[in-house]
């Protein structure tokens, strides 16, 4: 080190002076333009937070208001339409007999149903109270309703929805007409239509879906036209007046953020400008963390559905072949002197078939699973794709137990392709078990094949039960399962199954159908140039 | 016995509803089945059996319904009602008491058990005697 360099230097010493005079001016003005930039930076982040929450507010409240419109269509009785409605959002047996909810549907309702002379047939609150008991105090705005809902065509109503109070608290509120006219319905309960209300109490279904989003804080349902600190959002009743005031502030904690940070950032600017940088780039990194939270919010409750569908799936189906197998075991067990021995080996069948048909269930909860995990690998090798689809087609027969004819054209034409046989079978025979299941007066099925440049179209066309329109966009979801197939067993993952191994042919696949009609699927596959060297 | 008892079996499940009649056959019981709720309904109201064995998740009218209009019309209000089903919670229990049911068995379920549900029901001893 020199020592020298370590001496007072005047004249340098003034020069610096000179130097940092204007310096400090431009970072002066720097701190005020910036300081003016951050403070409207966050505004703006208030502005963005009071959007979005009113956005997700809206969001939510119509999604609320849509599920119950659907469960006030339950209350249209021996309506096949609506019962695939309420099926898709999987309340499987929602609609089969004024409501049979799951437990989460539970506690936080209130149904009631009414005479044409408007007396209460039934109401209740939770599962304890079934048909009856549960006083219900209604509204007079109740009467405007109803008389929407009997102006109402008697074959299809479309239930009107609104919000309104009840004891006090504010319902998300759908009313459908009760029809059409049942003759066990009249004999039991003396009339033949009715109209039936179905309610939901806001404030929890609203906490649970957008409360606990980090924009909002304070979420709280108020009189109307109560003076409120922050954002509200008013909420019509059925006559269009206010009901309730849903009010909101938008979580503090940006601002505190900005506000905390911005002095000690404006002195320190004084001395250091980088520091703007870090400050505006840790801002940055606070937002994009805020939109991966929300992003990951999203899957959670994405995940939540798939479990909630997966357990229902399992108590249902699961118990169903477990319950044939119990029942002949105990036949042989307990009468097996009184069976013949051709009933002797059919109960022994009927164990085997109801165990393949588990075993078939668990291998695609597995499948599925490894695709999920790792993806599905695409290995191709040379496929002579006639007999490839013929084999295909044969084994869903035989799974299925079906009487359909599957008749394929264009298949041999093609002769040898560049593919992977194992995803063409997953993709190609869980959609033809479908559709041979899916046909149960054996109604025929047809395969197409054609091939365009490297691409390949595989289109199974069935005459089957077809899929209500409703549950069209959610095919291929795992566990999803239309709702006029709950009398058929399966897991619902088949098309999950079939849409993982397509994408991992580069390809994809579309599904039309037209309920009670049938259903074509078609499986787009993209060509290998040439086989894997292993193959 | 000195007349055969009639049970009425509503599952919608064929499979699982023939092997429930063969069992009551060998049991010594005359059996009837419907495929749904609303065929067992009208079923029973037109010829009142003495006892229902009814399975509760059913498409058309569940079990639940059952238990209700059957209880609601005075030809079947006494008709003693099995709940066989897959639902197993207290608060389905409780439910399906509430409307009436007398015995809830549920599924898989141990032939021995429903037969004494059966018998419970209909007021015989073990050797099938009222």
């Amino acid at each position: 080190m020199n020592l020298n360099d370590t001496k007072p230097q005047p004249g340098r010493s003034l020069s610096l002076r000179r130097l940092l005079a204007p310096v400090a001016g431009v970072v002066l003005v720097a701190v005020l333009v910036v300081s003016a930039l951050v403070v409207a930076s966050v505004r703006g982040f208030d502005r963005h937070a009071a959007e979005e929450t009113e956005h997700l507010a809206r969001a939510a409240m119509r999604q609320i208001t849509d599920d119950l419109v659907r469960g006030a269509q339950d209350y249209t009785w021996w309506d096949e339409s609506v019962r695939r409605v309420v099926v898709s959002l999987d309340r499987a047996w929602a609609g089969h007999l004024w409501g049979y909810y799951q437990e989460n549907f539970r506690g936080n309702q209130i149904v009631m149903a009414l005479a044409p002379d408007d007396s209460v047939i039934m109401t209740w609150h939770d599962s304890r109270a079934w048909f009856d008991g549960v006083p219900v105090v209604i509204e007079p705005d109740l009467d405007l309703l109803i008389e929407k809902a009997r102006a109402m065509p008697v074959t299809r109503p479309d239930p009107v929805s609104s919000w309104m109070l009840i004891d006090g608290e504010v319902y998300a509120v759908a009313v459908g007409a009760i029809t059409p006219s049942d003759p066990i319905w009249a004999s039991a309960y003396g009339y033949d239509r009715g109209v039936g209300i179905f309610a939901r109490q806001l404030a929890p279904l609203l906490r649970n879906s957008v409360g606990e989003d980090f924009l909002l804080d304070d979420l709280r349902l108020v009189p109307p036209g109560t003076s409120v600190d922050g954002d509200f959002l008013d909420l019509p009743g059925p006559t269009g007046e206010p009901v309730a005031r849903l009010a909101w502030t938008p979580r503090a904690e940006g601002r505190d953020m900005v506000l905390s940070v911005l002095l000690p950032v404006a002195a320190a600017l004084l001395a250091m400008i980088p520091l703007l940088f870090v400050f505006v780039r840790q801002a940055m990194r606070a937002t994009s963390e805020d939109i991966e939270l929300r992003e990951s919010l999203n899957r959670e409750r994405e995940v939540g559905a798939m479990k909630s569908r997966f357990v229902s799936m399992v108590s249902h189906e699961f118990r169903t072949p477990l319950t044939a197998i119990m029942a002949s075991s105990e036949l042989l067990q307990h009468y097996r002197d009184r069976l013949s021995e051709a009933e002797r080996e059919e109960e022994l069948a009927s164990i085997e078939r109801e165990v393949d048909r588990l075993t078939g269930m668990i291998d695609e909860v597995i499948m599925l699973g490894q695709a999920d995990a790792t993806g599905l690998e695409f290995k191709p090798q040379e496929v002579d794709i006639g007999p490839c689809i013929t084999e295909i087609a044969d084994r869903a027969l035989l799974a299925t137990a079906s009487k359909s004819n599957i008749t394929i054209h264009g298949a041999n034409e093609l002769g040898k392709v560049i593919a992977d046989p194992h995803l063409i079978d997953l993709a190609l025979g869980n959609v033809l078990g479908n559709a041979v299941k899916y046909s149960p007066g054996g109604e025929p099925v047809e395969v197409m094949v054609r091939r365009s440049g490297d691409n390949l179209s595989i289109e199974v066309i069935d005459r089957g039960i077809g899929v209500p329109e409703e549950d069209l966009p959610l095919l291929g979801r795992p566990f999803h399962r239309g709702a006029n197939a709950s009398r058929i067993s399966g897991t619902g993952l088949g098309l999950a199954i079939a849409r993982s191994a397509v994408e991992a042919h580069g390809g994809g696949f579309e599904v039309e159908s037209t309920l009670g009609r049938g259903t074509k699927v078609t499986l787009r596959l993209r060509l290998a140039k040439k086989a894997d060297a292993a193959t | 016995m000195t007349d055969t008892r009639r049970i009425l079996v509503i599952d919608d499940e064929d499979t699982l509803r023939e092997r429930v009649i063969r069992m009551l056959q060998f049991e010594g019981f005359e059996v009837q089945g419907a495929a749904d709720g609303r065929e067992g309904v009208e079923m029973a109201w037109k010829d009142p059996p003495d006892l229902v064995i009814c399975d509760l998740l059913m498409p058309g009218i569940n079990g639940f319904g059952v238990c209700r209009v059957l209880r609601d019309d005075a030809r079947t209000a006494e008709v003693p009602v099995i709940v066989l089903t897959a639902l197993g919670s207290q608060s389905d229990r409780e439910r399906t008491h509430g409307l009436g049911a007398n015995a809830y068995v549920t599924k898989p379920f141990r032939a021995p058990v429903l037969m004494a549900a059966v018998r419970q029901c209909l007021g015989l001893d073990e050797n099938g005697r009222g």
